[in-house]
């Protein structure tokens, strides 16, 4: 080993333990941690959702259709050559031992799937489940309080539990897989009757073959696909792009840029110090022989050696708290895929490039120190053009990091500014604070020119912490917010079930049996359709871009035919008119569509087009929690359609038996439990929410460190003005309080501000978001200030440490 | 209270010593010194003896390893905490080597501070009045960056005699500045001290500067001797018995 080289290990060795080289690492290693934590989630997230590999499709081309496939579009993709198989997918209840479980059946023919393999416990050679018998989710058992061959009942069929389903392919697409799943033979799907026309259901052709066939046919049926259909090929990863999935990940890698920030603030500063704590040896080194070029390789293996262990570190724990997120999340994932080796390395390789861009400004100039200016104790030359180079190199590094230049310094500019206000604020608050305490204290006189001293590191801390403690804040009691508000705003005398699939020639018996129950309920029918024609016109010819984007549009909608107008609807314009054919509108739909009376509106209806005169508007009470519908035609008109109903009532908490009655009753029948989605609800937004309080938890301890990292920064500084102001006449306990005195004003200022920003946020999201009215969280007026006065006060006594009168007057002659 | 005694400084058996790996290492030991008010007295002696270590005794910023130093009467090592820094702040003054203005304050300002440690009131109108006797009326608001060593130093007296102390320590206050402006600094130091009555205690490496005080005492291998020069041993300054010397344990 070289003695250049030997040098660099024992200097390694020994700085170790300075406060400045550990809050480099610590610096680098929170960064890490979040960065991967976020990184890996979101990709994850976004693989998970959008990746459509054939082993997740079960083939290599799907039909997805709102209606039946019929038998004829199945033979074409025979005479093409290609395998071919159906699969319906519909929700229903599974009933064993008295209890309900609202589920996913999944109905099935050989062969299946085509691509991609079935796992099940106990496992088999079967590709579908024997007459008979059903294959079901793990958490399916535990809710039915059943074991694996015990009996359950889907519709009027009693199917014995066979295996567990441990992993499929084609478990269907998006978050909405919250129900167990249930598989079955599609052959005994009839004798359920759990499906009749008009029946909401997803129906789906897998068809796999050679790559080349699988084009043309895809090529020929893109053309002809109704309304209802959409073609998806595995190959094809470009057609999830752009959804709210995208968003979502989007989101994630916002939160990881906060961090990005937070670190690259404090890497900077512990930097800065580190290297200006090198100076003299560096003078030294130089003067001894050493050439710049060796010493800048001391300096860069050293740093190197900090990332590697901050590297390692935090990527291992980033991808432990991952995986805790994960674990929370899979549960409503069609499907979980594999961590990519890019994600986990994204993080410490950016880290790597923000340490050498930060890193080599700052040390640079080591190598260039004039001898005689270090033994003069001068101050360095300003590094102004270095620091710009140094800017853009991290925005560069940032917005390949975000895949967008102008979001990189769009979301950059607006953290700082809104950082900057805050700080503004702070440090103004601060001074007022310290103003009204003239002449009340002793120690306020001292406490003005201390504020004038600091007043730019203040800026810095409040500004960043004011803005994490306000996001946390809003995070934690937007949950709350959301779901109780939600509740509160819902009558007592809400209907709490919902029953749907009710088959026409159920109707008249599910009446009476509601009316022996005393349940009071209303039964619509309903039809799904589709809307096509405005004005006899196409939609995209009739409709101007912005009218497109109208999401009624882009969804089959549930209408229904009625004679009279329901509860809790009002006409504004025209007239209800329950023999003359036409349709009654919701007025939000008509204000965007543009509808006027006697405008005529098209919809397609399992692939007919119905056309009919928009006769009246009404307003709808969408809260009611009843049945509503923003098409409402006259009886005649829809009569010929195959349609189900639905209904909704009340179950007082002494009722709840009667759903089982029910259920008994009407086997296929499906119950949605209003207060059970609630609770489902709650536990999402829980989950995602303690995710996000994770993710922010992380950002406070960033924040924090970047504070003590300011607070080391001016240490010295610090130490001695305590020194001096002792020597002066002031007690250790003076400078203490003195110390005190600003962390608690820095603190009480920042956690006000933080709560000024956190309740207005909360405020625009009720009012503008989920429409709930305002309310006012005291409670956070409280935490926020004595929160972030005990993280300032106690992270400054920490680093403060003790100074008595000798050791002033030692540092005094030192300096 | 202070109690009658014509003493400023009375330092009995006064010993300092450090821990180290080998045992304790002594800089002095069973050192005695009465200073009497309103007298001057200058200690010199070569590097490393320990003169600022006697001075940080002297002034009660420092405990000795034994003995006693009392300070017009008062030991302060009996006084609580808030009281020693009370009395320390009423009655001490220190004027260093390298000045030691806090550079974000205004002269103005760094002059006011002993009085803002006080929480007087009326702290920069004295503070104005000490700038002027100092010659820098017009610089009140200058920062020190932007004054000369000297000015700077002119300051640093303004402040020290604020507080109108009884006791004034200076350690090397010239050893900084050029031939002419540290003369002129002592000047200044020597009519302050002088027109308050404040007892100086000046630490200096120059005999000639040491030999305009009253009392010159020598400290070197941890013995403390009495300079003998100009003026006749005065009865303010006894140094007790055999006033030469204090062996130093090594």
């Amino acid at each position: 080993m070289s003695p250049v080289w030997r040098l660099a290990a024992k200097q390694i060795r020994s700085q170790w333990r300075r406060a400045d080289w550990l809050t480099l690492i610590s610096s680098l290693f929170m960064m890490i941690t979040l960065v991967t934590l976020l990184t890996t989630t979101s990709d994850r997230l976004h693989s998970s959702l959008t990746t459509q590999s054939a082993e997740i499709l079960g083939a290599d081309l799907v039909l997805r259709s709102r209606t039946p496939i019929s038998l004829k579009t199945q033979q074409q993709a025979t005479e093409a050559q290609l395998n071919s198989t159906r699969v319906t997918q519909f929700v229903s209840m599974a009933e064993a031992n008295d209890q309900h479980v609202l589920s996913t059946i999944r109905a099935v023919s050989q062969p299946y799937p085509l691509r991609g393999k079935l796992i099940t416990q106990p496992a088999t050679e079967q590709q579908i489940p024997a007459a008979g018998q059903v294959w079901v989710d793990k958490s399916l058992l535990s809710r039915l309080e059943v074991k694996l061959n015990d009996k359950l009942f889907i519709g009027y069929t009693e199917f014995t539990i066979s295996h567990l389903l441990i992993e499929s392919p084609d478990r269907g697409s998006g978050f909405a897989n919250f129900n167990p799943q249930i598989m079955m033979r599609a052959d005994e799907l009839s004798a359920t009757g759990v499906l009749a026309p008009g029946s909401r259901a997803n129906y789906r052709l897998l068809i796999s073959g050679e790559p080349q066939l699988i084009r043309n046919l895809q090529r020929d049926w893109q053309a002809n696909l109704s309304s209802q259909q959409k073609l998806v090929n595995a190959r094809d990863t470009s057609q999830l792009e752009g959804s709210s999935v995208a968003d979502a990940s989007r989101y994630l890698k916002l939160s990881a840029l906060l961090s990005l920030l937070l670190g690259a603030v404090a890497i900077l500063l512990s930097l800065q110090r580190y290297s200006s704590e090198q100076r003299a040896r560096s003078a030294l080194l130089l003067s001894l022989g050493m050439t710049p070029r060796q010493l800048l390789h001391i300096y860069s293996l050293q740093l190197l050696i900090g990332w590697l262990i901050a590297a390692v570190l935090g990527t291992a724990l980033g991808l432990f708290l991952h995986q805790l997120i994960a674990s929370q999340i899979t549960a409503y994932l069609p499907h979980i895929s594999n961590l990519s080796i890019t994600s986990i390395i994204t993080s410490p390789l950016l880290a790597l490039a923000i340490l050498f861009i930060l890193g080599l400004p700052t040390l640079l100039p080591l190598g260039k120190i004039s001898i005689l200016q270090m033994l003069r104790k001068e101050p360095s030359s300003g590094q102004r053009k270095q620091y710009f180079a140094c800017a853009v190199l991290l925005l560069v590094a940032i917005s390949l990091y975000m895949n967008s230049v102008l979001l990189a310094l769009v979301i950059t500019l607006l953290f700082i500014s809104l950082g900057w206000i805050a700080g503004f604020l702070a440090q103004h608050g601060i001074k007022f604070a310290a103003a009204k305490l003239q002449g009340r204290i002793a120690l306020a006189a001292l406490l003005t020119l201390r504020l004038r001293q600091q007043r730019h590191w203040h800026r810095l801390q409040a500004g960043v912490f004011s803005l994490l403690l306000a996001i946390m804040a809003v995070l934690f009691f937007v949950r709350n917010d959301l779901i109780e508000q939600w509740q509160a705003q819902i009558p007592a005398d809400s209907p709490n079930h919902f029953a749907i699939n009710i088959q026409p020639w159920e109707k008249d018996r599910l009446n009476s049996w509601m009316l022996d129950q005393q349940i009071a309920a209303k039964l619509y029918p309903i039809i799904r359709a589709r809307i096509s024609h405005i004005n006899q016109q196409p939609v995209a010819l009739a409709l101007d871009e912005e009218q497109k984007k109208t999401h009624a549009l882009h969804r089959d909608l549930n209408i229904t035919w009625l004679a009279q107008l329901p509860d809790q609807n009002s006409i504004i314009q025209g007239q209800w008119l329950a023999n003359v054919p036409g349709v009654s509108i919701e007025r939000g739909l008509s204000e965007n569509l543009g509808l006027q009376i006697g405008d005529s509106l098209g919809i397609n209806i399992a692939g007919q087009l119905l056309t009919a005169t928009v006769t009246s508007i009404r307003t709808v009470n969408w809260q009611s929690f009843r049945p509503n519908f923003f098409l409402i035609y006259t009886p005649k008109m829809l009569a010929p359609y195959p349609g189900t109903y639905i209904t909704s009532f009340k179950l007082a908490d002494d009722q709840q038996a009667k759903s089982n009655l029910l259920l008994k009753a009407f086997p296929t029948i499906t119950l949605i439990d209003i207060d059970k989605v609630f609770k489902q609800a709650q536990s999402i937004i829980s989950k995602l929410a303690d995710s996000a309080s994770l993710v922010m938890f992380l950002s406070i301890i960033s924040g924090a460190l970047m504070l003590l990292t300011i607070l080391q920064q001016e240490l010295t500084l610090r130490r001695y003005e305590g020194a001096l102001l002792q020597t002066l006449g002031a007690s250790e306990k003076q400078t203490k309080q003195l110390d005190l005195l600003e962390f608690c004003l820095l603190g009480i200022t920042c956690g006000s501000i933080a709560a000024v920003i956190a309740e207005s946020l909360l405020a625009l999201i009720s009012a503008r978001f989920f429409n709930l009215p305002v309310v006012y969280h005291p409670l956070l007026w409280l935490i926020l200030p004595l929160l972030a006065t005990f993280t300032f006060t106690s992270i400054g006594i920490l680093v403060r440490g003790k100074l008595n009168l000798a050791a002033c007057y030692a540092l005094l002659k030192a300096h | 209270m202070p109690l009658k005694t014509p003493f400023a400084i009375d330092a009995q058996q006064l010993s300092k010593s450090f821990p180290s790996a080998n045992g304790d290492i002594s800089l002095f030991k069973d050192l005695d010194m009465q200073i009497e008010k309103g007298q001057s007295v200058a200690i010199i002696g070569p590097s490393g003896t320990g003169k600022s270590t006697l001075l940080s005794l002297l002034a009660g910023l420092d405990t000795p390893s034994s003995g006693t130093v009392a300070l017009s009467g008062i030991s302060l090592n009996d006084l609580a905490e808030e009281q020693k820094a009370a009395w320390r702040a009423k009655n001490i003054s220190f004027v260093f080597q390298s000045f030691h203005l806090l550079a974000e304050l205004t002269a103005l300002e760094n002059t006011q501070l002993p009085l803002d440690i006080q929480g007087q009131n009326n702290a920069p109108q004295q503070a104005q009045q000490w700038l002027e006797s100092v010659g820098l009326g017009s610089r009140t608001s200058h920062f020190p960056a932007q004054l000369s060593g000297g000015e700077q130093q002119r300051v640093a007296i303004a402040r020290a005699f604020i507080t109108q102390p009884s006791l004034l320590f200076a350690d090397e206050p010239t050893g900084n500045l050029d031939t002419k402006t540290g003369e002129n600094i002592i000047k200044l130091l020597f009519d302050f001290s002088a027109k308050t009555q404040a007892t100086l205690i000046l630490i200096t490496h120059d005999e000639q500067l040491a030999q305009r005080c009253d009392q010159v005492y020598k400290l070197a291998n941890g013995k403390i001797t009495r300079w003998q020069s100009t003026p006749p041993p005065s009865a303010a300054v006894l140094a007790t018995e055999n006033q030469q010397s204090y062996e130093a344990q090594p």
